[in-house]
């Protein structure tokens, strides 16, 4: 599943290890994120999104292109 | 966000990923222990760092969303492993049936042929939990590089 997640993290100037500190993940699970290769479940989809204030699917994308 | 006095860091929460590797190192040296020498006295040391490797892994303590993916992967693999041994096992016992009906049919007379035993070394239940535990650790592996490589690093 594709997600803005790196790109969010980059506005707010914040390294993999801080927005894993702020979601209480390793910073594995933020690079497997972002990467692409892991899908979070969803008590950390919801985190994630009241982490950055956005609904989750501004974050991520589940649509097959 | 609320300030948990003993919530546990990044730091702390990776060192679940590192578990993981010094776990499978212990357990391929237990086994290769194991198959060479059963009698070695290193082996109480060896599985004692197996069985420790194993109760971090399930351990929810330090673990992620992510490392419990990989968990996944693992524990499918030595379920799998199970599964491929009661197989033959069953494989082999449905071979000693069929011989022993098919010789009591033809010959009409006692059975000569004694049962298939699986070897010695796939009865022993020492062994056979290392060689599960094995297969755990090389599920983990594979999940783990199969990702690190596919992808690339992100980070």
């Amino acid at each position: 599943m594709r997600n803005r997640l790196k790109v969010l993290r980059a506005e707010r100037d914040w390294s993999q290890a801080e927005l894993a500190g702020n979601l209480d993940v390793s910073r594995q699970a933020v690079n497997a994120i972002e990467t692409g290769k892991h899908d979070p479940s969803l008590p950390l989809a919801f985190r994630i999104s009241r982490l950055f204030d956005m609904p989750i699917e501004e974050i991520f994308d589940d649509s097959r292109k | 966000m609320s300030y948990h006095p003993h919530a546990l860091t990044t730091e702390s929460r990776s060192v679940a990923f590192a578990l993981i590797w010094v776990g499978m190192i212990g357990t391929a040296l237990t086994l290769g222990l194991y198959i060479s020498d059963p009698d070695q006295q290193s082996l109480s040391v060896l599985t004692g760092l197996t069985a420790s490797g194993l109760i971090a892994a399930i351990s929810h303590y330090r673990s992620d969303d992510y490392y419990r993916s990989l968990w996944h992967v693992g524990m499918r693999w030595s379920t799998g492993g199970i599964a491929a041994y009661l197989c033959s096992a069953l494989l082999l016992r449905l071979y000693d049936i069929a011989y022993r009906a098919g010789y009591s049919i033809v010959a009409e007379g006692e059975i000569e042929r004694s049962p298939s035993n699986i070897p010695a070394l796939a009865n022993d239940a020492t062994f056979l939990a290392l060689a599960a535990a094995m297969m755990f650790y090389v599920g983990y592996a594979y999940a783990s590089l199969h990702d690190r490589f596919s992808h690339g690093n992100g980070s």
